[in-house]
């Protein structure tokens, strides 16, 4: 059956109309959430995105090869030095795929001296649903009540029952690959057939299985790429650059899949080059107006008003805007009357593992380039498993395996004939992907000192790992050793890397959800507690961060909140 | 490409543009004049190790994709000043060594004469000298410059850069080639 051509995105520059019934600050994974659906349920909206627009035919470059570009993949240093300093830690901001990450130059932030964080960003629009690593993992109860149980942060207003819907809602649209392993820690979702293991992984799932009783348990990894045609978007073709875009949509983006859908309903605007400098606040209602934006380009300012705004420009950028939004009301920043805005903020720690060598099937090897990998599901103080002596929560482990390319000593035809032909052994790695404790400590501020292009305050970031992620990082480094033991790997040896914060990419909080406007910005609803028609629906509202990736859940709790803003104001609330 | 995936690729919607077609500000750049940066003494010496370490067979040598005009784009613009500086010492020494062993400099040495230098060059040392690490530099950016080219990749590895499918746990002999 032929895909149907998807919509093209148009924007408007210059839109008419200056009220809407609701604005979506941001076009990310959160924010084409909120559009499709708030537009689907009838409200004319105005999504603003700071960034510029993207054309996937002229933008995506997954397909261009290293003979393409000028420095073979190697990157062009000097620039990436001079205007990405920070953005080029990630992997994804190389020569390909650096016009996806924010320059550094025109956005600023600080740190203390000792305490780095890497900030890694995307204005553009779709944001980072372009860039992302497309792993999702529904929470569960063992993640919802964990800060009830230990005491660390303050206790979700909400359970697994009350997101569950809304999972099962997010991964029907999306398309999510995987498979179903009945584990209460890693509830299952509605999948799309799973990708296939290598036959090292195979075997190390089974082995490892055998080894640990059945409570370590080894899968292919879960993610937003289609293994089949869904909704009107092609299988995946395996071509494995995923980050770079995807002509085909195979892999969810807000661009191939909420914001045409949002389009199709004809109650889109969607306007790019529009940085949100704050929410003005109307001391009459006691509710927000609307928002102030700088035009991006020219830096001309206006204002847009709506009945609802729904903040979703990434964890520390909306809670940016809210300590930014201040008036007689609020004074401290929109929001805040808890003191909490911009505290409690997190990221997972990761990368402390082991990798090693597998022996065995050298007669085999992938073709295709899997844009995924392997997850080992939490296995550290579940409910089937002791408690930990050394640190509370958990973590998952992600990896994969793979043969290279042969490289060695030599020169002349011998030596080039082994390169044009011979591989490797098989390689087989997993590390950690950690939960980080909710602490009052690990703040955000706006800096009285920096300001970026546009005149706003810049962030100050502060950040530091704490003793219960040090515990966890060293037992990631000893269980992946004992698991690639159990596998039958040889020559393992440890990831032990000083990753800063930030650079998982999973920054989360500073607008935490509460039961009470005392302790926490947002309550059960994604709403301030102080203005309920603004909403806060990214990472921004997480109490607490679990160890699983955390994209698949902002899109539930931003499905969740758009049904119920509307809901609300059908009945006259808002 | 063969004609189910491009079957596969039409029922997806994509237009089959030439993969030049997405790249048209690369190419540009691409296409620019390869820097002119290096003495001919040291281009001389770089052209003839990468000939020695990737020569033509029945398929292209180094010299065959321009892999020393890489590995000069390199020298010039991408490593740090004090890289290049040890670097291009490091080439000299090579050739020091070559006409103290051998008599002659590395362009005009023999094919046995050039494998005893490798092999001098990748001895495994605990201090290696300038010319040793200039020479595994070298060799790592031949290797790529060569590996990375267009020939290699559509004409020799026949990369599939839209596979179509992963297969996990595919027979060694039908990888990488045509399918």
């Amino acid at each position: 059956m032929p895909a149907r051509s998807l919509p093209q995105l148009s924007p408007h520059p210059q839109p008419q109309r200056r009220r809407y019934d609701a604005i979506v600050v941001g076009s990310g994974i959160a924010g084409g959430w909120a559009a499709k659906e708030l537009t689907e349920r009838g409200l004319q909206t105005l999504v603003l995105e700071a960034g510029g627009p993207i054309d996937p035919a002229r933008d995506y470059v997954e397909h261009v090869q290293p003979y393409d570009i000028k420095y073979r993949g190697y990157g062009d240093r000097a620039t990436l030095a001079r205007e990405q300093a920070v953005q080029r830690d990630c992997y994804a901001c190389d020569e390909y795929g650096s016009k996806f990450f924010v320059n550094d130059l025109e956005n600023p932030y600080t740190t203390p001296d000792d305490a780095p964080f890497k900030w890694i960003r995307g204005r553009q629009v779709g944001g980072r649903s372009l860039t992302w690593g497309r792993q999702v993992y529904r929470w569960s109860d063992l993640d919802f009540e964990a800060n009830a149980r230990d005491g660390h942060g303050n206790d979700w207003p909400i359970r697994y029952a009350d997101l569950a819907p809304w999972y099962t809602h997010v991964e029907r649209f999306i398309g999510v690959s995987g498979a179903s392993e009945g584990l209460e820690q890693l509830p299952d979702g509605s999948f799309l057939p799973p990708m296939q293991l290598t036959c090292v992984e195979q075997q190390a799932r089974e082995k490892i299985l055998t080894a640990f009783g059945g409570q370590r348990v080894m899968t292919i990894g879960r993610t937003a790429i289609l293994t089949q045609q869904h909704n009107g978007r092609a299988a995946c073709h395996y071509c494995g650059t995923c980050e770079r875009g995807c002509i085909t949509h195979s892999y969810f983006s807000s661009n191939g899949s909420t914001l045409p859908a949002a389009q199709r309903t004809g109650r889109l605007t969607l306007r790019p080059h529009s940085v949100v400098a704050e929410v003005i606040h109307d001391p009459r209602t006691g509710r927000a107006s609307g928002v102030r934006v700088i035009d991006g380009q020219t830096m001309q300012e206006m204002v847009f008003e709506a009945r609802v705004i729904f903040l979703c420009a990434s964890a520390f950028e909306s809670v940016r805007i809210l300590m930014h939004s201040k008036s007689a009301a609020h004074s401290n920043g929109m929001g805040n009357a808890s003191g909490t805005l911009g505290k409690y903020i997190m990221d997972h720690h990761m990368l402390w593992g082991a990798g090693g060598t597998m022996p065995g099937f050298e007669d085999r090897t992938t073709v295709g380039d899997r844009p995924n990998g392997i997850y080992v599901a939490r296995f550290r103080n579940t409910k089937s498993s002791s408690a930990s002596p050394d640190f509370v929560r958990g973590y998952g482990m992600q990896g994969g395996s793979g043969r290279g390319r042969w490289s060695g000593n030599g020169g002349g035809a011998a030596y080039k004939q082994r390169l044009l032909t011979e591989l490797t052994p098989w390689s087989i790695g997993i590390n950690g992907w950690g939960e980080t404790l909710p602490r009052e400590e690990n703040h955000l501020a706006l800096d009285p000192n920096v300001r970026d292009k546009w005149g706003i305050p810049a962030l100050r970031i502060s950040c530091k790992w704490g003793d219960n992620e040090r515990a966890m990082m060293r037992d990631m480094a000893t269980s992946a050793t004992e698991m690639l033991e159990a596998a039958g790997a040889i020559n393992i040896r440890q990831n032990r890397p000083d990753v800063p914060p930030g650079l998982c990419i999973h920054e989360m909080g500073g607008a935490r959800m509460g039961r009470t406007g005392d302790v926490a910005v947002v309550d059960a609803s994604n709403a301030l507690f102080e203005v309920p028609n603004v909403f806060v629906t990214d990472g921004a509202c997480m109490a607490s961060s679990a160890c699983q990736n955390p994209s698949i859940t902002y899109m539930a709790l931003t499905a969740r909140a758009a049904a119920g803003a509307v809901d609300r104001m059908n009945r006259g609330e808002l | 490409m063969d004609v189910s995936r491009r079957t596969m690729l039409q029922l997806a919607g994509v237009a089959l543009l030439p993969a030049d077609a997405w790249t048209t500000e690369a190419h540009r750049r691409v296409n620019a004049a390869p820097p002119n940066f290096l003495r001919a003494d040291e281009r001389a010496i770089i052209a003839a190790i990468a000939d020695a370490i990737i020569p033509r067979t029945d398929t292209p040598g180094a010299l065959d994709v321009a892999a020393p005009a890489f590995v000069e784009l390199i020298v010039a613009e991408w490593v740090s000043d004090a890289d290049r500086e040890a670097f291009r010492r490091g080439i000299v020494e090579l050739d020091v060594h070559a006409v103290a062993t051998h008599g002659a400099s590395w362009p005009a040495l023999t094919l046995e004469q050039r494998m005893a230098e490798i092999a001098w060059a990748e001895e495994s040392a605990s201090t290696p000298t300038l010319g040793q690490r200039a020479f595994r530099r070298l060799k790592g950016w031949t290797v790529h410059g060569w590996m990375s080219s267009r020939r290699v990749q559509r004409e020799v590895l026949k990369t599939d850069i839209v596979p179509g499918r992963f297969d996990g746990c595919a027979p060694v002999a039908r990888a990488g080639g045509e399918d």
